[in-house]
C-alpha cells in the first residue's frame, strides 16, 4: 500500500539546512499495523506527515496505492487524503467551536455526503466509540480519554484505508491509553492499515512491526508479530 | 456546509467577546457613516425630481459680457416668459417669480415679519407639483391679491384650521388665502413659505409696454422657468432664440445678451447658469461622500488587522480541517462567511446608531436636511446598505480568508504560526494608514478652526462692534426714515447714525459705468455699489485716505460724486484718482479698503454714492456701556415713530458671525468625522495591542526573569506603538497641509497655518495611543513570569 524510495525531507531556513528524513525506504502492506519509534527529533512526525500527504518530500519517491504522489499539488493531495487517510493526534486536535457531533461530521462534509446519510454515519460511529451521550458537548467539556475517542471516531468516519496516529496515547493516563490502543487494534483487525508514531514501548507492542528511526534514517525494522495478507 | 459555517462563525464570535465587540462596534460606526452618506447622496441626487414634469422643466438664465467680463445669472426681465412663449409655441408654460424680501404679515391677530414669501405666476401649479391640502390649484393665484401658504406658514398663523377664504395683511395690502400646500420637500432648490399672486403687481400696468424686447437687457430680477413640450430641446431653443435676438434685440443690446436654458434636474448639482451654487453643492457632496467612505475603509482595516493577527489562534483549526480534507476554497468560504456575518451584525447596530444620529443629535440641522431611515419605504437604502455590508464583509474578509487558508497544514496543526515579517509589516502598514488618516483629520480640523477664527477676527476696515442695524423695506416708512434718525441721534448713548442701501459684510449688487482710464479713454466696468448718506462713513469708521467725504445732499440732475475704494484705484491704475470721471459724475474721495462682502471673497473694487431715493438700512453707532438702556430707548422711539410696524433690527457683529454659518457647519462636520476616525482607529489599536501583547507574553516573561522592571517592559512594548504613531504623524502632516490648501482655495483671505498644530497633533496622537494600549500593555507587564511561561 505504501512504498517510499529514498524519501528525503530537508527544512531550510535562511542560514540553516536541517535534514529531517534521509533516504528513507519504508514499505507498508495493506492491513498492517506499524509503529514508528525513535528519540525526539529523529524525524518520526515528519515521516508521518509525508506519509499522510500533509507535506511533500524534498526528494525521493512515494507510492501510495500504486500512485507516485510525491510531486502532487496540494489540491491532489487533499483529494487523495480526504477519502483514504484518517488522522489521530497526541493533542486530539478537536475544533473547540464545534460539538462532538460536528467534529466527527466534519470529514463527511468535505466529501460532500448528503445530510441524511451523514447523520446515520455519525451516530453509528459515536455509538461504536461509546460517546453518543456526549454528542452535543464541546471538546472542553470532555475528559482526555473521551476527547481521544472523539478523535478516533472522526478518523474512522470516512472508513479510510489508512489511519495515521501521532502518539495517540501521549496525553492520556494508562487506562485511557489502553482503551485507545484496543480501539486501534480492533480497527486494524477489521482491515484498516495503521501507522503509529509512539514513544511508548507498551503501545508499540500492539503493532506488527516497529520501524526505528534515528537522525532521519531507518535504523532497524523489527517484526513483532506475524502478519498475513 | 453553509449551515455549519454560520454556526461556527457565531461560536467564534461568542468565544472571543472582547474582540468581537470591538470589531462589530468599529464596523458599525463605519457602516453608520456609509448609511448617512447613502442617505445624503440619495437626497442630493433627487433634487427637484419630485415634480411630475421634472424632465420637461427648464430654468432660464442670461449670459452677458460687460467690459470684457462674462457672467451668467439666473435672473432675467419679467418679459422673457411671455415674449419667448409667443416666439416659440413649443414652450407650453412659463413661470416667473421673485423674492420681495422681508414683508410684514398680519393675520389672525398675529403680526410677524416673513422673509421667505415668493411672488409668482399662477402657472406654477401647472408646471411644478405642489400638492394642495386646502383649495384648488387651477386658479389659486389667478386673481390679484391672493396668496397660497405652505402648511407650516398656515399653522403659524391659523393653527390647524383651514384658512382658505381668510385674509392676510401683507405690507398694508389685503390678500385672500386661496390654498394651503404641503410643506416643500427639503430636496427642492426653490424654497418659500408662501406664494403671492404676481397678478397683484401687474394689474393696472400697461403690459404691452412692459413686454418689449427692448427691456430684456435691464430690470433682471425674476427667475423664469419653462415647461417645454415633449420634443423640444435646449439646442432648438437656442437656435430659435438666436432668430429672435437678431430680429428683435440685436439693435438695442449693449451687454451681449445670450439666453441659456438648463434642465431643472441640473440646477442643484450641475448648473451652468449658477455654477457657483452647484459647484459648492457638488464639493460638499464629494467631500461628504469621500469622508464617509474613508471611515468605512478604516473600519474594514480593523477587521483585516484583527482577523490576521488572530490567525495564530486559528492556525490549529485550519491545520485540522486541512488534514481532514478541507480544500482552500472551503476554508476561504468559511472565513468569508464569518466576516459577512460579523458585518451583518454590525449593520443591525449601525441602523440603530444612524437612527440615533438622525433623531438624537442635531446632525440633520447641521447639514440642513431632513434625512430619515425608512427601510421599507426606501428600498435603495435597504438594498444599498445590504450591498455595502456584503461588500464590506467580502473586502474585509478577503485578505484574512486568503491568508488563513494558505497556512501550511503541518505548522498550523502544531498551532505554530510562522512569525513572518511580512504579515506584521502588513498589519503595521494598515495601522499606520489608519493613524495617518486620523491624525490628518485632526490637523485638518484644527486648521479649519484656525481659518474660521482668522476670518472672524480679521480687521474688516469698518467698525462692527456696537453697531445696530435697523431695516425697513416698507416704502412709506423709508420715506420718513430720516425722521427716525433725528429722533434718536441726540441721545447721549448714540454716537452717530448713517443710512445705507444694505448692511455691510454680505456683499453688494453691481452697476456698470463707463469710467475714465489713466489714458483718458472711457471703459465700461460693472462693480459693486453702495448707496449711502453723508453720515455713513463716519458711523462705520471707514477712513477716507484722499479727497473728501460727501459734504452736501445730492440733487436730481446734478453731477454725481463718487467715493471709490483703494481696490478701484488699483484696478484702473489711477495715479490721481480724485476728479476721475464717469458719464454721470466724478470721484471725490478714496476710502480705505473695507470688507463690504464676506471675507471669504476677494476684496474687489467698489464705489459709494449718495442716494436720491430713501434708503432702507439705518446703521446706528452706540456706546459700549448701558446697551440695554440704549436699546430700550431706541425701541421706545420706534414705537412712537411707527406704531404699526414692529422694529426689525440686529447687532452687526452678530449678523457678521452668521455669515460664517456654512463654514461653521463644515467645521462641525469635520470635527464629527474626526471623532469617528479617532474612535475607529482606537478600536483597531486596542484590538491589535491586546493580540500583540498576548503574543509577546513569553518574551515579557523571559525579560522579567532576566531582571527587567515593569517600567522597562512597558517601555519595550510601547516602543513599537510610538514608532508607528510618530511615523504616521510625520506622513499625516503634509497630507493634511495639502488637503487644507485645496479647501482654503475657497477663501480669498487665507490664514498662515500655525506649525505648532503639527506638534500638538503628534502629542495628542501619542497620548491617545498611550491611553488606548495602556491597559493591555501594563497587564502583560505585570503578569507573573511563571504564569506567562506556563501559558506559552
Amino acid at each position: 500500500m505504501i512504498k517510499t524510495m529514498n524519501l528525503t525531507k530537508v527544512y531550510r531556513t535562511d542560514e540553516v539546512e536541517t535534514t529531517a528524513l534521509n533516504n528513507v525506504n519504508v514499505n507498508v502492506a495493506e492491513g498492517e499495523f506499524v509503529a514508528i519509534m525513535g528519540p525526539s527529533g529523529c524525524g518520526k512526525s515528519t515521516l508521518l506527515n509525508v506519509l499522510g500527504l500533509l507535506d511533500n518530500p524534498t526528494d525521493g519517491e512515494y507510492h501510495f496505492n500504486g500512485h507516485e504522489v510525491s510531486k502532487f499539488k496540494e489540491r491532489q493531495r487533499t483529494n487523495l487524503r480526504k477519502s483514504n487517510i484518517g488522522f489521530i493526534f497526541q493533542s486530539f486536535n478537536l475544533i473547540d467551536e464545534l460539538t462532538v457531533y460536528e467534529n466527527v461530521e466534519l470529514p463527511l462534509l468535505y466529501i460532500k455526503m448528503p445530510a441524511s446519510e451523514r447523520s446515520k454515519q455519525v451516530n453509528k460511529v459515536l455509538d461504536r466509540m461509546k460517546i453518543a451521550h456526549r454528542a452535543k458537548h464541546f471538546p472542553q467539556q470532555l475528559s482526555g480519554g473521551q476527547q481521544q475517542r472523539v478523535a478516533v471516531a472522526r478518523a474512522v468516519i470516512t472508513n479510510p484505508k489508512l489511519i495515521l496516529a501521532d502518539e495517540p496515547t501521549g496525553n492520556l493516563d494508562s487506562a485511557n491509553g489502553e482503551e485507545v490502543m484496543t480501539m486501534l487494534t480492533q480497527l486494524n483487525s477489521e482491515g484498516t492499515t495503521i501507522i503509529m508514531v509512539t514513544h511508548s514501548p507498551t503501545d508499540a507492542e500492539y503493532a506488527h512491526r516497529i520501524i526505528q528511526l534515528f537522525d532521519g534514517h531507518v535504523v532497524t525494522e523489527n517484526i513483532k508479530k506475524e502478519f498475513h495478507l | 456546509m453553509f449551515k455549519q459555517n454560520i454556526i461556527q462563525a457565531f461560536r467564534v464570535l461568542l468565544k472571543d467577546k472582547f474582540h468581537s465587540i470591538l470589531n462589530i462596534s468599529g464596523l458599525a460606526l463605519g457602516l453608520c457613516c456609509s448609511m448617512l452618506v447613502l442617505l445624503f447622496v440619495q437626497n442630493e441626487l433627487s433634487y427637484d425630481n419630485h415634480h411630475k414634469n421634472s424632465d420637461r422643466i427648464y430654468r432660464y438664465g442670461v449670459n452677458m459680457t460687460i467690459g470684457g467680463n462674462s457672467s451668467t445669472q439666473s435672473t432675467c426681465n419679467m418679459a422673457v416668459g411671455p415674449l419667448l412663449q409667443h416666439e416659440m409655441p413649443e414652450i407650453e408654460e412659463y413661470v416667473r417669480c421673485y423674492y420681495p424680501g422681508i414683508m410684514l404679515v398680519k393675520a389672525n391677530e398675529k403680526t410677524l415679519y416673513e422673509n421667505n414669501l415668493m411672488i409668482i405666476d399662477n402657472s406654477v401649479f401647472r408646471v411644478f407639483s405642489y400638492p394642495f391640502i386646502y383649495g384648488n390649484s387651477a386658479d389659486a393665484l389667478e386673481k390679484p391679491n391672493t396668496i397660497v401658504l405652505t402648511q407650516d406658514l398656515a399653522g403659524k398663523y391659523f393653527d390647524e384650521q383651514d384658512p382658505v377664504g381668510k385674509e392676510m395683511e401683507i405690507d398694508n395690502e389685503i390678500y385672500e388665502i386661496t390654498g394651503v400646500i404641503q410643506n416643500l420637500p427639503d430636496n427642492s432648490h426653490l424654497k418659500f413659505s408662501g406664494l403671492i399672486s404676481l397678478n397683484s403687481y401687474l394689474q393696472g400696468q400697461n403690459l404691452e409696454e412692459i413686454y418689449s424686447p427692448r427691456v430684456l437687457g435691464s430690470g433682471m430680477s425674476f427667475f423664469t422657468y419653462f415647461l417645454f413640450n415633449e420634443n423640444f430641446t435646449t439646442e432648438q431653443f437656442s437656435a430659435k432664440f438666436q432668430n429672435f435676438y437678431e430680429r428683435e434685440m440685436a439693435e438695442f443690446d449693449r451687454i451681449n445678451y445670450i439666453a441659456v436654458v438648463e434642465p431643472l434636474q441640473n440646477v442643484y448639482l450641475r448648473s451652468v447658469i449658477n455654477s457657483r451654487f452647484s459647484e459648492a453643492n457638488r464639493k460638499f457632496l464629494y467631500g461628504f461622500t469621500s469622508i464617509g467612505l474613508f471611515i468605512l475603509l478604516l473600519a474594514c482595516i480593523n477587521y483585516v488587522n484583527m482577523a490576521t493577527s488572530r490567525a495564530g489562534g486559528r492556525a490549529r483549526e485550519i491545520g485540522i480541517k486541512k488534514a481532514l480534507g478541507a480544500e482552500k476554497k472551503q476554508l476561504i468560504r468559511q472565513f468569508l462567511s464569518e466576516s459577512i456575518i460579523l458585518a451583518f451584525l454590525a449593520l443591525i447596530l449601525a441602523f440603530f446608531l444612524t437612527e440615533l444620529v438622525l433623531k438624537g443629535t442635531p446632525f440633520n440641522e447641521l447639514i440642513n436636511k431632513n434625512l430619515q431611515i425608512d427601510l421599507f419605504g426606501n428600498l435603495t437604502l435597504l438594498f444599498g446598505s445590504i450591498l455595502i455590508t456584503v461588500l464590506v464583509g467580502v473586502i474585509s474578509g478577503f485578505y484574512p480568508a486568503f491568508y488563513l487558508s494558505h497556512l501550511a497544514p503541518i505548522s498550523s496543526l502544531k498551532g505554530q504560526m510562522k512569525k513572518g515579517k511580512t504579515g506584521s509589516y502588513f498589519r503595521n502598514a494598515l495601522v499606520s494608514f489608519q493613524f495617518i488618516i486620523s491624525i490628518s483629520a485632526v490637523i485638518l480640523t484644527l486648521f479649519v478652526r484656525q481659518q474660521i477664527e482668522f476670518m472672524q477676527n480679521l480687521d474688516l476696515g469698518f467698525k462692527k462692534e456696537n453697531i445696530i442695524t435697523i431695516y425697513t423695506s416698507n416704502d412709506e416708512l423709508k420715506q420718513k426714515f430720516t425722521n427716525f434718525r433725528e429722533m434718536i441721534i441726540d441721545h447721549h448713548n448714540v454716537v452717530s447714525a448713517g443710512f445705507s442701501s444694505s448692511a455691510l459684510g454680505r456683499g453688494l449688487s453691481g452697476l456698470a459705468f463707463e469710467w475714465e482710464t489713466e489714458s483718458g479713454e472711457m471703459e465700461m466696468h460693472a462693480n459693486p455699489v453702495l448707496y449711502v448718506d453723508k453720515y455713513f462713513l463716519e458711523t462705520m469708521g471707514i477712513e477716507i485716505i484722499s479727497g473728501t467725504n460727501f459734504i452736501t445732499e445730492r440733487q436730481k440732475g446734478e453731477s454725481i460724486d463718487f467715493i471709490v475704494n483703494e481696490a478701484m484705484v488699483d484696478l484702473f491704475g489711477w495715479t490721481e484718482p480724485i476728479g476721475k470721471k464717469n458719464q454721470y459724475g466724478k470721484v471725490v474721495g478714496v476710502a480705505k479698503n473695507f470688507h463690504y462682502a464676506p471675507v471669504k471673497n476677494e476684496l474687489g473694487p467698489m464705489y459709494m454714492l449718495l442716494s436720491l431715493s430713501p434708503l432702507g438700512v439705518l446703521n446706528v453707532g452706540i456706546k459700549g456701556e448701558n446697551i440695554t438702556e440704549t436699546m430700550d430707548f431706541i425701541k421706545q422711539k420706534w414705537q412712537e415713530f411707527s406704531p404699526d410696524f414692529p422694529i426689525d433690527y440686529s447687532f452687526l457683529e452678530q449678523d457678521l458671525n452668521t455669515i460664517y454659518q456654512n463654514d461653521e457647519i463644515q467645521k462641525k462636520l469635520f470635527s464629527i468625522f474626526t471623532c469617528f476616525c479617532i474612535l475607529i482607529s482606537c478600536f483597531g489599536l486596542l484590538g491589535l495591542t491586546s493580540y500583540s501583547t498576548i503574543q509577546r507574553t513569553k518574551e515579557v516573561a523571559v525579560r522579567k526573569i532576566l531582571g527587567a522592571s515593569v517600567m522597562q517592559i512597558v517601555a519595550t512594548l510601547f516602543k513599537g506603538i510610538f514608532t508607528t504613531t510618530i511615523i504616521s504623524a510625520i506622513l499625516a502632516g503634509p497630507l493634511a497641509y495639502y488637503v487644507f490648501g485645496l479647501w482654503q482655495n475657497n477663501y480669498a483671505n487665507k490664514v498662515t497655518v500655525n506649525p505648532l498644530i503639527f506638534g500638538l497633533a503628534l502629542l495628542g496622537a501619542m497620548f491617545v495611543s498611550f491611553l488606548t494600549s495602556a491597559y493591555h500593555t501594563t497587564k502583560v507587564a505585570n503578569t507573573n513570569p511563571i504564569e506567562a511561561l506556563k501559558y506559552e
